[in-house]
This record gives structure tokens, sequence and C-alpha cells, in this order.
């Protein structure tokens, strides 16, 4: 296996890239791609354990419905960066839009800066992990898995959440409706510092004991019927 | 996605058009129905955009305009911008018509007269400000009305993905208000309280020409106006008065001013260049378009936050 590729993104539509991505991810151990320009649903369903570096910033939907690869933004993302991430990372080293980490079911989102609105809405499983702040609404509908924001979080944070839990690090302006906050015990904070450590976050394991943990309020469904089971 | 919106504010008189029509085939994606561009030339000259139907007259058409300007009033220079199977499109100048509030009072009495009475279809009508669409993409549309080639100081263009209204000429954006009419819109997303809102401004005396929400914007906007609110305080009202998800631009003379509604349902982002030019734009794609290296800052409007540009 290769070590290196390098494609230029300039001047092609995104599923040329795509599939120039494809084609070549079982050959290479890394793909860099240059001037992104802030093309859309760059690496989408790229399902091999290949190391992506984009050297700018992308636009809507980078890294949605991977299944493996580690792709790393060096730049900023548009909305949804990591939409529906099965497994694999999606690094932003910047700042991204809204929906970040949108229905994902596994894997990592990280975004180095701040992000928009809407921070895991509807995620099932997997980790979002955001080094700044976060518009509103962050875990809207979410149903599983950890988002970990270590700046402040806007208002609505957790509305209508039904499963999974949300660490804020900063101030929380505001819960949505069904989202409480509960004392985090000493295992959720070194589970927290372990999630975290290795993407070059500035912040320590002793900052994280002033974090505010939140949690769905009550796990039964707001459209009526039975308590849901545990999954 | 439904519709993207841009603006551009230069810091000096420069190729708005061609800025625009850029940004616009950036954001092609997110509407393919038609294109618009409303652009401030720097100057105050008025300006008339007209549609005629290829089979009348088109000195007889031009002798009405002279008709319905005030006394005083002249046509100076008309010319053909662009033309399809069923209508011919002019730039019609006129003389006579003073910028400020007096002259567009009488320029949106002449747009009455001129509809109503003569059955003319004005496209717009302003001062140094002239509003350019129709159905086809962003390059299409640019190229057919020349518009790359136009300079300016400010505008702001559209790319729409219909959803409700008509696709045609006259339901593409961007929209004027000819109360005040030097002023347009261009509008991601729905107000779904429009018919409370359209309801209101009627019972004020305003008249609509579509059934396009994005109408009802520009028409909201002018009348705060003309109640005396500045532009910023403007834009705070509509934040707590339209419902729904959007994201709008609305020029005037001076510059531009962006929306983004409180739930933050609709993209907003906001370039500077290293040049002091800024842009907005649905998506950074856009921005990136046409500033490349050359940019300084970048930040997403906050959801229920508007900001003001002037040149």
């Amino acid at each position: 296996m290769a070590d290196e590729l390098v494609i230029d993104c300039r001047g092609k539509e995104p599923r040329d890239i795509n599939s120039a991505l494809k084609t070549h991810a079982p050959e290479y151990d890394r793909i860099v791609l240059k001037n992104p320009d802030a093309k859309h649903y760059i690496a989408a369903g790229l399902t091999e354990k290949v190391e992506v570096i984009i050297e700018g910033s992308v636009g809507y939907f980078v890294g949605t419905m991977i299944h493996g690869p580690r792709i790393i933004v060096k730049g900023n993302a548009g909305w949804y960066p990591g939409d529906n991430v099965t497994a694999g990372e999606v690094i932003i080293e910047n700042h991204a839009g809204d929906g970040v980490g949108q229905g994902m079911y596994g894997g990592t989102v990280v975004v180095k800066g701040n992000a928009g609105s809407r921070v895991g809405q509807i995620m099932k499983n997997g980790t979002v992990i955001i080094g700044g702040d976060v518009e509103i609404m962050t875990g809207m509908y979410m149903m599983g898995g950890t988002i970990i924001v270590l700046g402040d979080a806007g208002t609505y944070t957790g509305e209508s959440m039904l499963r999974g839990e949300i660490y804020v690090l900063g101030e929380v302006e505001g819960l949505g409706k069904n989202a409480k906050t509960v004392e985090p015990t000493d295992e959720d904070i070194d589970r927290v510092w372990e999630t975290i450590s290795g993407y070059g976050l500035d912040v320590t394991r002793d900052d994280l004991r002033s974090l505010t943990k939140i949690v769905p309020e009550s796990k039964r469904p707001f459209y009526g019927g039975s308590d849901m089971e545990e999954g | 996605m439904a519709c993207g919106i841009a603006g551009v504010v230069l810091p000096e008189t420069g190729p708005v058009g061609q800025y625009l029509t850029e940004m616009l085939d950036a954001l092609q994606h997110r509407g393919p129905d038609s294109a618009g561009y409303a652009l401030y030339r720097g100057t105050s000259d008025p300006v008339l955009i007209l549609e005629l139907p290829r089979n009348t007259d088109e000195l007889s058409e031009m002798g009405s305009v002279e008709e319905a300007l005030p006394e005083g009033g002249r046509v100076s220079d008309i010319e053909l911008i662009a033309e399809d199977e069923l209508t011919r499109v002019y730039r019609v100048h006129i003389e006579g018509v003073e910028d400020g509030v007096e002259g567009h009072m009488e320029l949106a009495a002449v747009v009455e007269t001129l509809e109503d009475e003569f059955g003319i279809t004005v496209l717009s009508a302003g001062h140094g400000f002239e509003i350019l669409k129709d159905v086809g993409t962003a390059e299409e549309v640019s190229s057919q009305y020349g518009v790359s080639a136009l300079e300016g100081t400010h505008g702001i263009g559209h790319v729409r993905f219909s959803t409700e209204s008509e696709v045609d000429r006259y339901h593409a954006h961007p929209f004027q208000s000819y109360m005040i009419p030097n002023m347009a819109v261009v509008h991601n997303g729905q107000i779904t309280n429009y018919y409370s809102i359209r309801e209101i401004l009627e019972i004020k005396g305003y008249k609509f020409k579509t059934n396009n929400d994005s109408e009802c914007i520009i028409v909201y906007i002018a009348d705060k106006l003309m109640e005396g609110y500045e532009l910023e305080e403007a834009l705070e009202e509509a934040i707590r008065d339209l419902d729904g998800p959007f994201c709008f631009i609305v020029s005037t003379p001076e510059g531009i001013g962006v929306v983004r509604d409180p739930l933050g349902l609709r993209p907003g982002v906001i370039g500077y260049g290293k040049d002091d030019t800024i842009v907005v734009a649905s998506e950074e794609v856009a921005i990136r378009r046409v500033l490349g290296d050359e940019i300084e800052g970048l930040t997403q409007i906050r959801p229920g936050e508007y900001e003001v540009f002037t040149g």
C-alpha cells in the first residue's frame, strides 16, 4: 500500500472527487485533497480505513454516511458535517455550521472551533465533540450517543431528547423540553476526558470538574403510548 | 435545500454584476428555477426596466412612458436588453424625476400608471438601481441580461427553488417595493404567517403583484422605513413579526441588511474581504468563489440576528 496520494479538487465536481476517493482509497494510507473550495459532499459514503486530509474549507455534508475513514478538514465546514456516520472520524480543525453529526449511528465527529445550531440532532449513537461554543437546540431529538461541548451552549439545549447525554463545560443558556441537568460522576468525567484526549483540545482533566451533564427528564415518548424499553 | 441568496458590498464602484453572477453560480444547486440580480449602479439616474410583448410598437409604448411621467420628465434613452419568443425587455432611462422622497413618490406613481392604465409590465423602477431577473440558471440570466458587465457599488442576487408559487420572470427574486423604489429583497425560506402579515399591509393600502411571500417581506420592510424606522430597527421588528424558516437580504441605496430566523433554520454566512469587500451568502462556497484567498474573516449569522453593511 502506498503512503499518500494528492488530488487537486479545483475545477472538479464533488461526484468526481468522491469517485477518485473511492477508487484510490484501497491503495493508499492517506489521501490529501487540495483546493476543496468549500465544495459539498466531500468523502460521502467512503468505507475504507483511509485517512483523508482536506486542505481547506468544505461545504455541506462532509463525510456523510462514512463507515471507517478518518477525515480531517483543515478549515471550516458548512452544515451537517458527519451526517449519518456509522463508523470512523470526521475532524474539523476550525468552525462548522449547523447540524454537526446529525443522525449519526456511530463514530466520532470533532469540531475544534465553534458550531452552529442543532448539533447532534436525532443522533442515535456515537460521539460529537465541540471545542468551542454551540448555538441553539444542541441534541434536539437525540436518541443516543454523547455530545461534549467545551464552550457555551445556547437555548433549548437537549430539546426533546429521548436518550443519550450532553456535557457542557461552559454556560448553558437554557434547556429544552424533556432535558434536565444532573451532577456528573467521576466515571463520567473520566469517560469525557478519555474521549476528548488525543484531539489537541485546550482543556485539562481538572477543568472537566465543572461540566454540566444533561440527560432526558423522561424516556417516555411525548406522542403518547407506553414507556420505551431501555435500549 | 431551497433557494440561494447572495449579497455584496464593494469598497468602491466595481464589478458587482460579475461578483453576484459568480456567487449565484456557486449556489446554483440550491435553486434551478430562476435567477435574479438587484444592482446599485452608483448613480442617481432614474431607470425603468420594462417588459413589452414582442408584437407591440416599441415607439408607441415608449410614448406611453412619456405620458406617464410627471411634468418635466422625459425618456432620454432606451436599450433593448433581452428578448424571448413572446417578450422584449427594455432599460428605459428617464430624466426629470429626482432622487429623494418626492422623486420616489413620483416614480411609484409612474409605475402604477404604466401598469394600471397602459398595461406595461414594470420589472423594476429606481434611481441608479435595477432588477434583472428571469427563468434560467444564474449564468444564463446573467448572460441574457449582460449582468456580468455591469458595475456598481453593491447588490443582491438569488437562485430560486420554487416551493409554492409560479416559476416565471415575475415570481423570480429579487422583489421590489414600489413605495420605496430603490429597495429589494432576496429570500430563502417560507414566511408561514404570510397571510396575516399581508392582510395588515393591505389594510394599510399596499398593493401586491404576486402571491409570493418574499414580496410580502419587502413591503413589510418598506412600510417600516416609511414609518421612520432605521433599517436595523426594521430588521429587528421583522425577526419578531415574521414566522417560519427564513434568511433574507434587503438592499437599499446605502447598503444591504441580512436577517436569519430565530431558530436558525435557513443558513447565512458573511465573508469579509481583505480589501473591505463584504459578501453575504447562503453558503461559504459562494464566498470562496469570489474572495478566494483574500478572505479576512468568515462568520455564520446567528439565529435571530441581523447585520447591516453600508458602502
